[in-house]
């Protein structure tokens, strides 16, 4: 064996293991060469895509706090005072630093919460100086008051009177100065000033029911934010609180009385937001409950999905599983858009008759006769609404056969003009009459018949526009008050006795002269109108009812802006004159709409969408 | 196996079932119930308590004994295996060259991560203070100056997180300026507050410190801050992400490193194997050869210097297999030659004995008396001639394997008596008197008749040849398994290391002496050989001055494994006076190996090597001994007669 093993001669051999070794040598340098080229940063390679981060919310803006001082030794009482105005205005820990400049028993008094009332000032307040010396002093503080939060988030503007308040100071053992009395305005709340309160609060949106239970509405408040961590919780906590004092009467929260959040927190985990409630919730509508929750709390962007426990037990309300993404939701919100398309825009055509708005051209749509309706509206169902061209009938009909367009409404007062027409979601169409003296409000239901709504909040102004928002629960006008004219929100209360229209709010004190408004969506008006600073032309604006700050739309020249229409997903279309031709003007696409330009075509006018 | 030995092992084990069966007597738990039942309760408790300490003890012992075991071995492995010490060394050895080469890797990963950042972070806050500066030179009121830096730094710090900023206004008195997000100030430490507080020129200043938040945990980052007089500016990078890198690749780097040691072992352990495997197979080899089988060889694989070991172990084997072959041949050839000489020599023989016979006969009628006493001497060397050629062909058949074993069912004590009475003659010339120690029950075995007499003659004969005429004690044991006799005489004994040599062919103590009379010096080598036929064992044992003794042991069923013998090798007097060598006798019994060594140990006179042929050289001195040794034997003998001896009678028990 031995030596048949060594009959294939050392030659043979040595040859067979130099090639082996030179195979092994390549091996090991080309792992090598592998190796260093993993060590090093890829210098080229195929292009990466990624989708950009979702909707910049302005809840994902990050935030700037306030860090408080604590009083100084050498503090007088107009020292306290102002410093501790100031340290209100940081809010971690219950106002810690703040209570510093308080006495005790006016610590212990003073219970601002976790959402606080605040008188909302001009700027920081002047501070007189102390009366008299002694132990025992008072300080005055004078200030222009803007509005006033309530402790249920709801912002009220109180158009600049001047506030006057008085604190009361002792000194204590060390010789210190310390606040002892508090105005009892403040017991529960603040007083900030308005950039203190935008830089500490933030407006978000809770959701609640119309009362037909079809649609979410939302509601605006103001949440103090001490800590984004705990925002969740504060957001669902506000929710089951309720909505605000002002929007109470007109929907409905579907959270049964009584109903608490278990635990300290609401743990979010991989987007899924888990919300336990207490017993309660049992009785409850659990799919709509489930629909707000997951409204409110899709305003956050790391929530995107919600799972509701009800005592520590999941549940799955509606069927759609343990977990509920936003978009199941979807179906209780009047904005979102029907298709992938944008909304059809109508108008008046040349001709007087209603036209559609192709991409560049209007063919006419609809079969019936009147061709003289004005201001044209539309509803869900396709049902036209328009006026004469003196303003003072209102006409009604199918658009597309059927139901003949007829007069439903003329006016009753003599020189009375109707507003332009505005269609709820239940097909109701509501119109103002308006007249020297004040107005009326109308509604006509499907029946036919026109009804005086009797409670109506702004019948002592003229109100130049009207429009109820889709869910039928709100209502926006713009208001004749003196010279000026103001946007105002109301709502539509429905009692057993009547339909109330009322408790108007003013919304956004900086624009001036609105032409038309219309609802973006149900969060955002569409308004033609000029802010304080550059009055010169009427131009397009998104305001939030929310109370944010308002947005122009698009750029470059409108002509005269008569008409706006707006649809959620969809363009904003503005109806002009530009040297007196009736144009429609648009922005060629959606996506970048605060800063592309107008383009208009001279199509006709009144463009509008259902609603 | 021994009885009393077996009894011996039997008797530790029964002794705890014995001490369990007492414990559970009803009757003593009766009598402690009746005693204090008060105290029952708490015995009871106490019988549970010293139970599960007894327990828990037993379990403790139980683990440390296996532990110790697992330990022992382990280190057994370790001791006999090359490959687990090599393989644990390789391992050891690079998991130490591992971790210094992962720490040094972890450092420097982690300078380089810390020096990036720390880089950027300045950078930052460079663009940082120049927008506070650009904003400053617009002439703006401080106060909205501050709010709006502090907005337009936030917004750049992102949504993400990246950094948060604190910036203050040292002119404000009533707040301690601005923070993003859930950032606690207390998060800048106070010695970087005072070295930008303290600065003039406008330097960097960078350090480590713990990020804590509002409602968050906090987290270890890099702070870095200026400031401009007025402005102090702080950027807070939160170290997070560099920290989920750094704790990414360290667990990378232990998985790999372990990986890589388990790789090291396993490449040590197939290259040890590579060695170690044909070692063992050589040592393998080289046991099966010691053992006797010659034809073994190695595989040769390759030419590698395993091979060669392989190699030159074949032809070592090969060469030893060649010489032994020779000599086997060569022993053979010998052996046949004697057996044909013998055969050969026997014809002119016969015809020489007739005339010889013939001469004797007529030996008074020859007038020369020399020639009669030539005629005489003539007759006695034939004889005794003839009796050497027998003896040869006897031991040649044996050496040729034709012996054959004619085997019944016989009365080992018919056999001794006969060979007790055919020597009786010779014994009573020596002056030397047989004693009988003989068992009251027949002693059967299966055995050759013939060959058993011849040994037992031989014995005999040379007992009384070499017993200088005192007492020759033959005794007869049996048990289950094994008969056995032993003859014992009183004579000069045996020098050392010669208990094995008398049974040699023609061996003698003292080669200088003619051979004159007795036997043909083939007579124990017969009778070994005849004992080993029956598969039994022919061991003797002599010390100078003590006499000897020869037992013959044989299995009561031919052919079967004998295991041990009935009666002791060493005589009990002998040993009861030698209490020293207890130890090496005791195991004598029990196999021919122990028996040999004890053998050695004893002694033997050189002077008999040559068993029953040896000429007696003093026969008047040993007649004077023999008589005085005579009345012990007879006291011996009468003993023996009743009720046999101590050790008979353990024969006879079993």
């Amino acid at each position: 064996m031995t030596a048949g093993g060594r009959t294939g001669g050392p030659a043979g051999t040595a040859k067979a293991r130099a090639t082996r070794i030179g195979i092994r040598l390549l091996a090991g340098v080309t792992a090598l060469a592998c190796l260093a080229g993993c060590a090093s940063v890829p210098s080229g390679g195929r292009v990466m895509s990624g989708r950009s981060a979702r909707r910049a919310e302005p809840i994902t803006d990050p935030y700037v706090r306030l860090v408080p001082v604590r009083p100084r030794h050498d503090w007088g009482p107009q020292d306290i005072v102002k410093g501790f105005l100031t340290a209100s205005g940081a809010f971690n820990n219950d106002h810690e630093v703040a209570r510093e400049y308080l006495t005790p028993q006016a610590s212990a008094a003073w219970k601002p919460g976790a959402r606080p009332q605040v008188i909302v000032l001009q700027s920081a307040p002047s501070v007189s100086t102390p009366r008299s010396g002694g132990t025992e002093t008072t300080v005055e503080v004078v200030a222009t008051r803007l509005g006033h939060i309530g402790s249920d988030g709801q912002y009220v503007a109180q158009s600049g009177s001047t506030y006057t308040t008085s604190f009361g100071l002792t000194q204590n053992a060390e010789r210190q100065w310390r606040i002892s009395r508090i105005p009892p305005e403040l017991h529960n709340g603040l007083m900030l000033a308005k950039d203190d309160v935008e830089r500490a609060f933030r407006v978000l949106n809770l959701y609640f029911f119309e009362p037909g239970g079809e649609a979410v509405v939302p509601n605006g408040i103001h949440l103090p934010l001490g800590n984004r961590q705990d925002l969740p919780r504060q957001l669902v906590q506000a929710l089951l609180d309720g909505p605000t004092g002002w929007l109470r009467p007109a929907v409905r929260s579907h959270f049964p009385a009584g109903t608490r959040l278990i635990g300290e927190k609401v743990f979010i985990s991989d987007g899924v937001a888990t919300v336990d409630l207490s017993e309660h919730a049992r009785r409850g509508d659990l799919q709509r409950m489930a629909a707000q929750l997951g409204w409110t709390l899709r305003q956050l962007p790391e929530v995107r999905g919600v799972r509701l426990r009800v005592d520590g037990e999941t549940v799955d309300p509606g069927g759609l599983g343990t977990v509920q993404t936003i978009e199941d939701w979807a179906r209780f919100s009047f904005d979102t858009a029907q298709s992938d398309s944008e909304e059809t825009v109508y108008l008046r055509g040349p001709d007087g008759r209603p036209h559609q708005l192709l991409d560049a051209s209007a063919v006419p749509a609809g079969t019936t006769g009147q061709d003289r309706l004005y201001r044209l509206a539309l509803s869900r169902d396709r049902k036209i609404a328009g006026l004469s061209h003196t303003g003072d009938t209102v006409y009604s009909g199918d658009l597309t056969g059927g139901e003949p367009i007829r007069a439903v409404l003329s006016a009753r007062r003599k020189g009375g003009v109707f507003t332009r027409p505005s269609w709820d979601h239940r097909g109701v169409l509501w119109t103002v009459e308006s007249h020297r003296g004040g107005s009326t409000l109308w509604m006509v239901p499907r029946s036919g018949t026109a009804v005086r709504v009797r409670e109506w909040g702004l019948s002592a102004h003229r109100v130049l526009a009207f429009r109820v928002a889709r869910d039928g629960v709100r209502v926006a006008a713009i208001v004749q008050v003196g010279g000026d004219r103001q946007i105002w929100l109301g709502r539509i209360v429905h009692r057993p006795e009547g339909v109330a229209v009322g408790d108007f709010l003013p919304l956004s004190a900086e624009l001036v002269d609105a032409v038309d408004l219309a609802w973006n969506d149900s969060g955002t008006l569409a308004v033609l109108g000029k802010t304080k600073a550059t009055a010169t032309q009427v131009t397009p604006y998104l305001v939030p009812v929310s109370g944010n700050a308002i947005t122009a739309v698009g750029s470059g020249s409108l002509g005269e802006a008569r008409s706006i229409t707006a649809a959620p997903g969809s363009r904003i279309v503005i109806g002009t004159e530009i040297n007196g031709e009736s144009s429609i003007c648009r922005q060629s696409t959606l996506r970048d709409w605060r800063f592309d330009e107008w383009k208009c075509d001279p199509l006709g006018s009144d463009p509008t969408y259902w609603n | 196996m021994d009885p009393s030995q077996a009894r011996a092992q039997d008797a530790p084990g029964r002794v705890p079932r014995a001490r369990g069966r007492r414990r559970s007597i009803p009757g003593l738990g009766a009598t402690a119930r009746r005693v204090t039942e008060q105290s029952a309760v708490a015995g009871l408790r106490g019988h549970r308590l010293h139970r599960a300490r007894r327990f828990a003890r037993r379990g403790l012992g139980a683990a440390r004994r296996l532990l110790r075991r697992a330990v022992r071995r382990l280190y057994a492995q370790w001791r006999r295996s090359i490959q687990l010490r090599v393989v644990t060394a390789t391992m050891l050895i690079s998991a130490v060259v591992v971790a210094i080469l992962g720490v040094f890797l972890m450092q420097q990963i982690t300078t380089a991560l810390l020096e990036g950042k720390e880089k950027s972070a300045l950078l930052q806050l460079d663009e940082g203070l120049g927008v506070l500066q650009r904003e400053l030179s617009s002439g703006n009121v401080p106060e909205v100056t501050l709010k709006d830096v502090t907005n337009r730094l936030m917004a750049r710090s992102g949504p993400s997180g990246l950094y948060e900023v604190y910036i203050r206004d040292t002119d404000q008195k009533y707040l301690d300026g601005y923070a993003t997000n859930e950032v606690l100030p207390e998060s800048v430490p106070e010695r970087l507050r005072r070295a930008v507080r303290e600065d003039r020129v406008g330097t960097r200043h960078s350090t480590y410190s713990e990020i804590s938040y509002i409602g968050r945990e906090s987290v270890p980052g890099l702070v870095v801050g200026a400031g401009n007089g007025r402005y102090e500016l702080y950027y807070l990078f939160p170290l997070t992400q560099e920290q989920q890198t750094l704790n990414t690749v360290t667990h990378t780097l232990v998985g790999v490193s372990s990986v890589l040691v388990l790789l090291l072992a396993a490449i040590a352990w197939l290259v040890t194997r590579q060695v170690v495997i044909p070692v063992r197979l050589a040592a393998h080899a080289a046991e099966r050869l010691a053992a006797g089988r010659l034809e073994e060889r190695m595989k040769v694989r390759g030419e590698d210097d395993l091979a060669r070991l392989a190699a030159s172990f074949n032809d070592m084997a090969g060469n030893l297999q060649d010489k032994i072959g020779e000599l086997e041949e060569l022993s053979k050839v010998q052996r046949q030659f004697v057996s044909d000489v013998s055969h050969e020599l026997r014809t002119p023989l016969t015809t020489i004995r007739i005339a010889a016979d013939m001469i004797y006969e007529h030996r008074e009628t020859f007038p020369d008396p020399a020639v009669g006493r030539s005629a005489e001497l003539l007759q006695s060397q034939l004889e005794r001639f003839e009796n050497l050629l027998a003896d040869l062909l006897e031991i040649s058949r044996h050496d040729a394997g034709a012996a054959t074993l004619d085997a019944e069912s016989v009365d080992v004590r018919d056999l001794v008596l006969r060979a007790v009475g055919d020597t009786e003659g010779l014994a009573e010339r020596k002056g030397s008197k047989m004693v009988l120690q003989l068992p009251g029950e027949p002693c059967m075995a299966e055995v050759d008749r013939r060959r058993v007499e011849r040994i037992l003659r031989n014995l005999l004969v040379n007992a009384v040849e070499h017993g200088e005429g005192k007492d020759i004690v033959v005794s007869v044991a049996a048990d289950r398994d094994a008969v056995a006799v032993a003859v014992r005489d009183h004579g000069v004994g045996l020098q050392p290391g010669h208990a094995q040599l008398v049974f040699d062919r023609f061996w003698r103590a003292d080669p200088a002496r003619a051979r004159t009379t007795g036997g043909t010096g083939l007579g124990l080598s017969i009778a070994k050989e005849d004992a080993q036929l029956h598969g039994g064992w022919l061991q003797a044992w002599g010390e100078p001055g003590k006499g000897s003794q020869f037992r013959l042991s044989l299995p009561r069923v031919a052919g079967a494994e004998l295991r041990g013998s009935p009666l002791p090798l060493v005589p009990p007097e002998v040993e009861l006076s030698r209490a020293s060598f207890t130890a090496l006798t005791v195991g004598e019994g029990d196999s021919s190996e122990a028996a040999r060594a004890a053998g050695e140990v004893q002694q033997a006179d050189p002077a008999r090597k040559d068993g029953p042929d040896r000429p007696e050289e003093d026969p008047g001195a040993r007649r004077d001994d023999w008589a005085a040794m005579s009345a012990t034997g007879a006291e011996g003998g009468s003993s023996a007669g009743g009720e046999g001896d101590p050790t008979v009678r353990d024969g006879d028990r079993s």
